[in-house]
């Protein structure tokens, strides 16, 4: 079973896509701020994390910067998924390492798509 | 002049300084001199007739007188001798009436006595005239006696001598006379050589006096008026402020007074005109400074003629530093300029442009301006420049950036509980949870629906706001528009042939590449033949056709459907957001607002046309390539 980190402080998304994946046998755990989810790769090495750009603490690029320039953390592959649609957004995503991004809302399976693209 | 009086009833007055009087004065002059000249011409005339008279009436009737008188006196001595020797009446008479004849021409002499001397020797014959005649009576009273000798003796010792004497004071008087003639010639003659000279130099003098007073007239007549010709000349050259010098009182004078008189009246109204456009032009001035709005005026040259305080204000320039000076000097704002110089050089489109928008760094960050350039056309003639009036639009700028901002940030905070919405439905129709009902299933299908629709409207909402506040940013390639068409029919193939309806296309194959961002006309495309899909009919009779074509610089591309077309009171309305043509159908009626804004900014227009019941054409245009 694959372990998935979502990192976003909203707490109906990380409810919805837990039960989503969990109910596409994946293991969820789940982090409502930055550091905390920085904390969490380190000790529970998950196999994707899904980074939403907008975090109470500190920005989204942050995360993925810092989860990227780690040793203990810079092969798990990143997936921002994230309200803000402009191609800059994107393109900066890219440069702190996200492998991928998805604009919310998405649908269920694209989600689920992207996701076993990496894994 | 009216009323013309003559001239020796002039008054005191006029006489003293008129020109009327110095000419008068001065022909006078001439004519005294001439007539003095000629004067002394007819007295010269007279003395010289005087001294002919005097000769002829004095001397010449004495000569006659004494020359009868020796002639008469021979003939009686003849007479004598001829008595002496042959005695008779007849000498006796003839003695006698020569005696008469010489008595006769005695007493004429004595009527003429003119010479001095003359009376004396007058006398003389008298006296000895009378001796003779006596001797001769005696001559007769001897001859009686008839002695020969004595006879002879007498007459020569009497006789003879009385005769020689008489004769001798006859000739005497001839002489005295001659002399008295000649002299009297000679006095003739130097009077008339006087004459001669006095009058050649009477005349000359009279010349010179005259040509002294021509001179004198013409200088003080005509030169004035040279002085006339020449200032009447500036006058009508629009110079005003003439004035000629006066001297003396005549006519010359007067008129020259009445000239300066309306030279001054000239140069007042002439004051007074321009006072009264200085005042239109303070006035025009103060109207153009109170306009709310800047304006600045160039010339063809792009110097600035004219910039208005509120220019002044906008731009942080004086009017003193602008004035003659190039628009680029003194505005450093090169969108400005380019707006000036697309008018100048009528660049294409400078009409089509109602107005631009300039950016200004102010005091508070930056503030917009709408700038509207036209061109200063004057009546019958080129261009004499361009105005333009900038507008500050700052505050609908500011205001449409925070209704931007404001779709912008509640459009992502739609997205977020649509997210999990999204996530929460897929899990239900997954399955995950459990198995549904078909009921059940149903509401949920229901639901999906719906948030995929709101999902497209925050989705559109969002692109609006980014066409609308300018973000968005456009990727310019030529395209062709068969190629974009062509994938527009197959996109929507399948779609048309489930309701039974057509979709074809109509553009010429050669037609010309358009320059375009692909994706955004691709998008108008989709949402014109999207809604077309919608209306058209569902009973295998719906037809769309997309077409294009070539004009002039645009091409022309419309998609043209069958149904039910669109009344006319929304034909207009129909491209504002938010509006949907009431059948409660479709999207939330942002699409034609989302086209209208990706066809402005590729600087094309678009229009629909449509006929109730028959269908309606959505019609736009794009630039060539």
């Amino acid at each position: 079973m694959k372990t998935i980190l979502v990192i976003d402080d909203e707490k109906n998304i990380r409810r919805s896509v837990s039960m989503y994946l969990s109910g596409h046998e994946y293991i969820v755990i789940e982090s409502d701020e930055g550091l905390k989810g920085i904390s969490m790769a380190k000790d529970r090495k998950p196999d994707l994390i899904l980074l939403d750009l907008i975090l109470p603490d500190m920005d989204g690029y942050l995360v993925c910067r810092a989860l990227r320039e780690n040793p203990e953390t810079e092969e798990i592959p990143i997936v921002v998924f994230s309200a803000r649609c402009r191609k800059e957004d994107i393109e900066k995503a890219r440069e702190c390492g996200a492998l991928d991004y998805i604009t919310k809302p998405f649908e269920p399976s694209a989600l689920l798509g992207t996701i076993k693209k990496y894994i | 002049m009216t009323t013309e009086a003559p001239w020796f009833l002039f008054s005191q007055k006029i006489m003293k300084k008129s020109l009327r009087y110095n000419l008068f004065t001065s022909f006078l002059l001439i004519l005294v001199i001439f007539a003095s000249s000629n004067i002394w011409s007819i007295i010269n005339f007279n003395r010289l007739s005087e001294s002919i008279d005097s000769i002829m009436e004095s001397n010449y009737r004495s000569i006659e007188a004494a020359q009868y008188m020796i002639v008469a006196i021979e003939r009686q001595d003849s007479a004598e001798l001829e008595h002496m020797f042959a005695k008779s009446d007849e000498t006796v008479s003839a003695f006698n009436e020569n005696n008469k004849i010489f008595l006769g021409w005695l007493s004429r002499a004595e009527d003429n006595v003119t010479e001095e001397g003359e009376e004396e020797i007058l006398q003389k014959i008298n006296e000895k005239y009378t001796e003779y005649i006596t001797s001769f009576t005696r001559l007769i009273m001897l001859d009686r006696n008839n002695d020969q000798a004595e006879l002879y003796d007498y007459y020569y010792t009497d006789i003879l001598p009385l005769f020689e004497s008489t004769k001798e004071a006859c000739r005497e008087l001839l002489a005295l006379n001659q002399n008295s003639m000649v002299e009297r010639k000679d006095s003739s003659l130097k009077v008339a050589k006087q004459a001669t000279i006095s009058t050649a130099v009477i005349s000359f003098v009279a010349v010179i006096i005259g040509l002294m007073l021509v001179n004198y007239l013409s200088r003080n007549i005509v030169r004035p008026l040279y002085d006339f010709i020449d200032r009447t000349k500036r006058i009508s050259e629009g110079n005003y402020n003439q004035q000629l010098d006066i001297s003396g009182d005549d006519e010359i004078a007067q008129l020259a007074r009445e000239f300066n008189t309306m030279a001054d009246k000239l140069v007042s109204y002439d004051e007074m005109n321009i006072n009264k456009m200085l005042e239109e032009k303070n006035k025009s001035d103060a109207i153009v400074n109170s306009i709310g709005d800047g304006i600045i005026v160039t010339d063809v040259d792009y110097r600035v003629t004219l910039i208005n305080r509120r220019a002044e204000m906008i731009f942080k320039v004086s009017e003193k530093d602008t004035a003659g000076r190039h628009l680029l000097e003194i505005i450093d704002n090169k969108k400005l300029f380019g707006l000036f110089k697309d008018v100048r050089e009528r660049k294409e489109g400078w009409k089509a442009k109602k107005s631009e928008e300039i950016e200004v760094q102010g005091e508070d960050g930056i503030e917009y301006y709408a700038v509207n350039v036209r061109p200063i056309r004057m009546p019958d003639s080129d261009d004499i420049g361009a105005v333009a009036l900038i507008k500050d639009v700052t505050e609908f700028k500011e205001v449409d950036a925070m209704k931007s901002d404001f779709i912008s940030t509640v459009s992502h905070e739609f997205r977020t509980p649509l997210t999990s919405i999204t996530m929460g439905v897929g899990l239900l129709l997954e399955e995950i949870p459990g198995t549904l009902t078909d009921e059940q299933k149903e509401m949920v299908e229901v639901i999906k629906e719906d948030s995929e629709r709101l999902n497209k409207m925050v989705g559109e909402l969002l692109d609006l706001s980014k066409l609308e506040s300018g973000k968005m940013q456009m990727e310019l390639q030529d395209y062709n528009i068969n190629k974009l068409a062509e994938y527009i029919v197959n996109t929507f193939r399948l779609q048309a042939e489930e309701i039974g309806a057509e979709i074809v296309k109509d553009i010429p194959e050669n037609i010309s590449d358009f320059r375009v961002d692909v994706n955004k006309v691709t998008w108008v495309v989709t949402n014109l033949v999207g809604n077309a899909l919608r209306y058209i009919p569902k009973d295998g009779s719906g037809r769309i056709e997309i077409s294009a074509k070539e004009a002039y610089n645009k091409l022309i591309i419309s998609v043209k459907d069958n149904g039910k077309g669109i009344k006319e009171n929304m034909q207009k309305k129909i491209f504002d957001k938010f509006v949907q043509d009431g059948s409660g159908q479709g999207s939330a009626g942002l699409g034609l607002a989302i086209s209208k804004e990706i066809v402005k900014a590729h600087g094309g227009d678009i229009w629909v046309e449509s006929v109730p019941g028959e269908g309606s054409t959505f019609i736009f245009t794009m630039n060539k390539a």
